[in-house]
């Protein structure tokens, strides 16, 4: 059994009903791992875990709450990589489920950063239909410790939970 | 004595700063461990979990600057986690506010992980003015005891009843 992260996004821009099928598709697919779920927009927050009950998981998702400013999710994998440290849960992955805005809070580098000097893998999952601009130079760059994905599928989720997992 | 906030010269803080003291000197009794948060539109934590109470009174007896705007979800957000990485069995966050809410995190969003993780929370609100956003968005919760109050010795009852030294 792994600890893996699900980071919500949880500004308006994010569909709720996506995050949901997201979430509900993960759990189907991997229900046999601890998760922790944490949201995060200009401020972030862990809402619950470790837990493995998918009931309990997404039932926690319908309660986060829409949240303003621009979604940043460094402080989100910052606070799941302390809170996995100090609880010493053997986190092996984070998945993010953002909007991708077109002007980042914060380059994705720091998340990714702290992740790999943390030895978690990051995974983005964004409903955009195409990358953000500032996606194509950076997921040339990036190393092999970050996946980008765009748009919801069976197949992506498989290969998340793969690469997270491998 | 049971003058009104209105009437209180100390101010609201002082008041607060009082019966925290008042409710550490007998936890003290009781071995247990205390930190402590200051808020206003951010947290700051001040104190991690201790048993050394000589610091917490010397925090407490310092001079605290105010600053504008309320930030109370930041606030529980940085109270749970003192606790993360400790075994601690019983969980309290006591919060001593004016019950406003204009900053931060949503207060809705910031008492998840500690309720799902079975925190009690307890909100002393210092009823000045009758506006108390956080007691409207929190008191749905079973785990969340909301105490308002508008005198001194309402605040001291309060907290000491929260502690069960009454």
């Amino acid at each position: 059994m792994a600890v893996l992260g699900i980071g919500i996004d949880s500004s308006r821009s994010m569909p709720r009903n996506w995050i949901f099928n997201v979430v509900t598709d993960l759990l189907d697919m991997a229900g046999d791992n601890e998760y922790i779920v944490g949201a995060f927009s200009s401020t972030a927050y862990i809402a619950s875990g470790p837990e493995s009950n998918p009931e309990k998981i997404l039932r926690i998702i319908e309660l986060i709450p829409f949240s303003p400013g621009t979604p940043d999710p460094y402080p989100l994998v910052r606070e799941l990589v302390e809170f996995a440290a100090l609880e010493r849960l053997p986190l092996r992955g984070i998945l993010l489920l953002w909007s991708m805005p077109k002007k980042p809070r914060s380059p994705c580098y720091y998340a990714s950063s702290l992740a790999l000097s943390s030895m978690v893998k990051l995974a983005v999952l964004t409903p955009r239909p195409y990358p953000p601009r500032w996606a194509y130079s950076y997921t040339r760059e990036c190393d092999n410790n970050i996946v980008f994905y765009y748009r919801k599928s069976k197949e992506k989720l498989r290969e998340i939970i793969n690469f997270f997992l491998e | 004595m049971n003058k009104s906030f209105q009437e209180l010269i100390p101010s609201k803080l002082d008041v607060a700063k009082e019966a925290l003291a008042a409710a550490v000197s007998r936890l003290a009794r009781k071995g247990a461990y205390i930190g402590l948060v200051f808020f206003a539109g951010r947290a700051f934590p001040v104190l991690n979990l201790t048993n050394n109470y000589n610091i917490f009174y010397t925090i407490l007896s310092r001079r605290i600057r105010t600053f504008e705007a309320s930030a109370p979800g930041d606030a529980i957000i940085e109270a749970s986690k003192l606790f993360w990485g400790t075994r601690c069995k019983e969980r309290k966050i006591i919060m001593i506010t004016d019950g406003d809410y204009n900053e931060g995190v949503p207060p809705e969003a910031a008492v998840l992980y500690p309720i799902n993780n079975k925190y009690n929370i307890y909100l002393i609100i210092l009823n000045i003015k009758g506006h108390d956003k956080i007691g409207e968005l929190l008191n749905k919760y079973n785990n969340i005891k909301i105490y308002y109050t508008k005198s001194r010795n309402e605040v001291l009852s309060a907290i000491l009843s929260i502690i069960g030294e009454t």
